[in-house]
């Protein structure tokens, strides 16, 4: 956990104090502000921290650095600038980066493994980075001629008196494609989140810079990969990854669906003598779920297991609460469960360990659609990027029957975010179309919608996210892996697969992959939660807004699939995002970001 | 499978088949065959439709014969009036690609490493575009294909999979007619010598054609009992006498959730994220 925030060009100790305020949650150890003379920098941490100041400085007293998170393999990093003639005891992890930058430069950050946000200080202003993956997220906007503020969540930039929300309506259409908001732009109009591996330069009286990327996923494909001693180097791997993840002491909790990626997660845990308390979430009576795999690997790993049951009437007041959690809306309905665990986890342990990442990593399922679509190109109807945002099977192909004409012109339609996927799908240097679906996935999903949600829900209980499997190092060797060791046939994840199956039941790691199955359609059409939409969609602010065909949502609301859809009835998705998008304003255009 | 091609068209169209379209039900029919311009839709689609919409006359005892001077007429009607959007022409598709080919559409290498375990089967090419230029694939995992052999590229990565031992199920659907039952056996004979495939038949029975409001035919021509040999089914009378129901009568909309329906079991469930 832990965050950052500061301004850049003008500045007011109000403002950053009142940033720290807003973000409060994130700092279970501290926090400390500092002003200079161009910028203000803010620093939260939390208990993973224990050296951290209100701000570290260079031993040469060039760089200034905050951090929100940690870094791993500091110990490499001190002998990197042991090596250099700089010996450094062991000290936070701002210092360290501080040290870095002050003697190898903006080249230093490429080095940097973990999961973070900073912001350096130097002569040329303030540097912004985030960590490879994006487990930490990171957002800035220029408000005015004189100031540019950045913050780990963007409602820390209403403790500025000129921040005004106002909603970026190209990201309303991403939002309503891929249920998240891929690329630099995010909900509030001027305000930009800093993608995972990039860093960006922000200097006093001058809009910010263009962001670097100063890490990359390259495609090398060992051609000597063995699949055996490939599955024990991914197992060593994934080992390491949760161990650098876990706290110096204390318990630990972990998220547990059933799925095998959680399992393969709790299950590493428990080779290393680690027993985390499991929580596993429940959707009701008679409502399907994973519940029975998820005891299945809690007994098999010898470790407690929790059901927390989530239905609408425990979390209808919660929502406006959620959104303002989340910032933007992002629109995986998961977030509730994984709100609602958040909180119980935080009862127990300061640190909250999840599977995510093992799709994207490793060749998971939504990879067979886009497959499936390139055997059959040859024969009309599939274009490579629309079928790529169709795959989200959200609202892609009932886009024009959703939204008004004014939303789609004003948004700019789908054909705009063709340019967020293209150049990943379309990337000659990596030759591999699965890789480039992965690379795509991690990037953009991963990075701006797994990682982040996951972040901002644990984080709004001061509890911090471990996310083993999106590993950098674990990215890295997957794109090392012919992609026949990702999927082999139609087995998907092989590689990982293999390498958990020592570990787990077997009818756990080869069964079919079954979704996280929030039964929303069920909600909607005979729960509290039906009302509750009806009322707030329905609602004359809502269609004031002018973004929605009424018919249409009326059609949702009355229980009725999208009128075009030929397979699984998405009704209840739809109606999900819609609620968040109109809760999102609600709290943050409405209500001035307050919940 | 039937012949793909556009039938022949007739020397003589008979007197009651109007020589050419009303142009005004054909944009009516195109619009609700295709919902709207959000389906593709075949020609047999394009004829039902206008049927039902009594533009032009019920096939009657030859539907193939109906199906050939509709074709003919539609042709002349797109060569007046330029071609119609989102009409399938199977005559004008690839019978597959040859590993030439398939450079030259930019398809990276590894795409054909890949297997899949369910394979829809149909009886017509026309079918089997109507599944593939639909998405129908991209919705749910299947591989969509027309027995025999289209498209030739896709069956010989069937084909290698189920050489591979890689267990397969072969969803079959075709027509409510002694040909469609044909064809099953023939499939269900070809698929014999194939341990990893799996046969379920989904086709257009009797029953299904009463539920899904397809009125069923007659050829008036009893079929030989040879070629609806095997175990019966209580209908087969009905079809040895000549009777018969399309699958394409119903519109695209209605035909892939049909298909949907009756394949989705089992399909692995990618959930919402």
């Amino acid at each position: 956990m832990g965050g950052i925030c500061g301004t850049v060009g003008r500045g007011e100790p109000a403002w950053i104090h009142a940033m720290l305020d807003a973000t409060a949650h994130r700092g279970a150890s501290g926090r400390g502000a500092t002003m200079l003379a161009d910028a203000a920098l803010g620093q939260l941490w939390g208990p993973d921290r224990p050296h951290a100041t209100a701000i570290a400085t260079s031993s040469d007293g060039r760089v200034r650095c905050v951090l929100g998170g940690s870094l791993f393999d500091t110990d490499v990093l001190r002998e990197r600038l042991a090596a250099r003639g700089r010996p450094v005891p062991p000290l936070d992890d701002a210092a360290l980066v501080a040290e870095l930058l002050a003697v190898e430069g903006e080249a230093a950050l490429e080095h940097l493994d973990g999961a973070f946000a900073l912001a350096a200080h130097d002569e040329q202003g303030v540097l912004l980075a985030r960590d490879p993956l994006g487990e930490r997220p990171l957002y800035y906007t220029r408000v005015d001629a004189d100031t540019v503020l950045f913050a780990s969540e963007i409602k820390a930039f209403y403790a500025h008196p000129a921040f005004t929300a106002r909603p970026e309506h190209g990201s309303l259409a991403a939002v309503l494609v891929f249920s998240f908001i891929p690329g630099p732009r995010t909900m509030f109009e001027g305000v930009y989140e800093l993608e995972p591996g990039c860093c960006v330069r922000l200097s006093p009286g001058q809009p910010p810079a263009e962001p670097r990327r100063f890490w990359q996923l390259r495609e090398e494909v060992d051609p000597a990969w063995q699949d055996d001693e490939g599955a024990r180097r991914l197992a060593e791997l994934c080992a390491s990854s949760v161990a650098r993840r876990l706290p110096p002491a204390g318990p630990v909790v972990a998220f547990l669906s059933g799925g095998v990626d959680s399992s393969a997660s709790v299950a590493f845990l428990a080779a290393q003598g680690v027993r985390p308390i499991c929580f596993s979430a429940g959707f009701g009576v008679g409502q399907p779920n994973e519940l029975g795999y998820a005891r299945l690997v809690a007994d098999h790993c010898r470790v407690e297991h929790r059901i927390i049951d989530v239905e609408p009437d425990d979390f209808l007041d919660l929502l406006p609460r959620i959104i303002w959690n989340l910032d933007d809306p992002l629109c995986d309905c998961i977030t509730v469960p994984n709100y609602i665990m958040a909180a119980a986890a935080a009862r127990e342990s300061a640190v909250v360990f999840n599977g995510e990442g093992g799709d994207p990593l490793f060749g998971g399922p939504k990879n067979k659609f886009m497959i499936l679509g390139e055997w059959y190109k040859a024969y009309g109807g599939y274009d490579r990027h629309q079928a790529y945002l169709a795959s989200y099977h959200k609202a892609y192909d009932c886009f024009e029957e959703l939204c008004t004409p004014e939303l789609v012109a004003r948004s700019g339609g789908t054909a705009a975010l063709v340019e967020l996927v293209a150049p990943y799908l379309d990337d000659p240097a990596m030759g591999s179309f699965l890789n480039r679906l992965m690379h795509v996935n991690i990037k953009l999903k991963g990075g701006q919608n797994i990682l982040v949600k996951v972040d901002k829900m644990l984080a709004a209980h001061g509890v911090r996210s471990a996310s083993p499997l999106f590993d950098r190092r674990l990215a890295e060797l997957s794109l090392r892996m012919p992609p026949a060791a990702k999927r082999r046939g139609d087995v998907e994840k092989f590689a990982f697969k293999q390498a958990v199956a020592p570990l787990l039941p077997h009818a756990v790691v080869y069964r079919k992959k079954a979704g996280m199955g929030v039964p929303l359609n069920h909600w909607f059409r005979r729960t509290s939660l039906r009302g509750y939409a009806a009322d707030v969609l329905g609602s004359a602010r809502a269609r004031e807004r002018g973004y929605f065909r009424w018919a249409f949502v009326e059609r949702l609301l009355e229980g009725e699939p999208p009128p075009n859809e030929v397979g699984r009835d998405r009704g209840g998705e739809l109606l999900w995002m819609l609620l968040a998008i109109e809760l999102w304003h609600r709290v943050f255009v409405d209500g001035g970001g307050r919940p | 499978m039937s012949d793909a091609r556009p039938s022949a068209i007739p020397a003589a169209i008979p007197a009651a088949i109007p020589a050419a379209i009303p142009a005004a039900p054909l944009a009516a029919a195109v619009a609700a065959v295709s919902s709207d311009g959000a389906f593709w839709y075949t020609r047999r689609n394009l004829m039902y439709e206008l049927c039902r919409a009594g533009a032009w006359p019920d096939p009657g005892p030859d539907p193939e014969r109906a199906h050939a001077c509709f074709a003919a007429a539609l042709a002349e009607h797109e060569a007046g009036h330029g071609p119609l959007d989102r009409l399938i022409r199977p005559e004008h598709a690839s019978p597959g690609l040859s590993p030439a080919e398939l450079a030259t559409v930019d398809l990276p290498a590894d795409l054909f490493d890949y297997s899949v375990r369910r394979v829809v089967v149909l009886d017509r090419i026309d079918t089997c575009l109507l599944l593939v230029n639909n998405g129908f694939h991209r919705k749910l995992e299947c591989a969509p294909v027309a027995f025999p052999g289209f498209p030739s590229h896709v069956w010989a990565m069937i084909e290698a999979q189920w050489a591979a031992g890689v267990s397969t199920t072969c969803f079959a659907v075709h027509d409510c007619s002694a040909t469609g039952y044909a064809w099953l056996a023939g499939l269900r004979e070809a698929l014999r010598r194939h341990e990893a495939a799996e046969l379920v038949h989904v086709g257009l029975s009797v029953p299904w054609a009463f539920r899904l409001r397809l009125p069923l035919r007659s050829t008036g021509q009893p079929v030989d009992p040879a070629v609806l040999s095997g175990p019966g089914r209580d209908f087969m009378p009905l079809l040895r006498a000549g009777s018969y129901a399309e699958f394409e009568e119903l519109r695209p909309l209605q035909a892939l959730r049909w298909i949907y329906r009756r394949t989705a079991r089992g399909a692995e469930d990618v959930g919402f994220g």
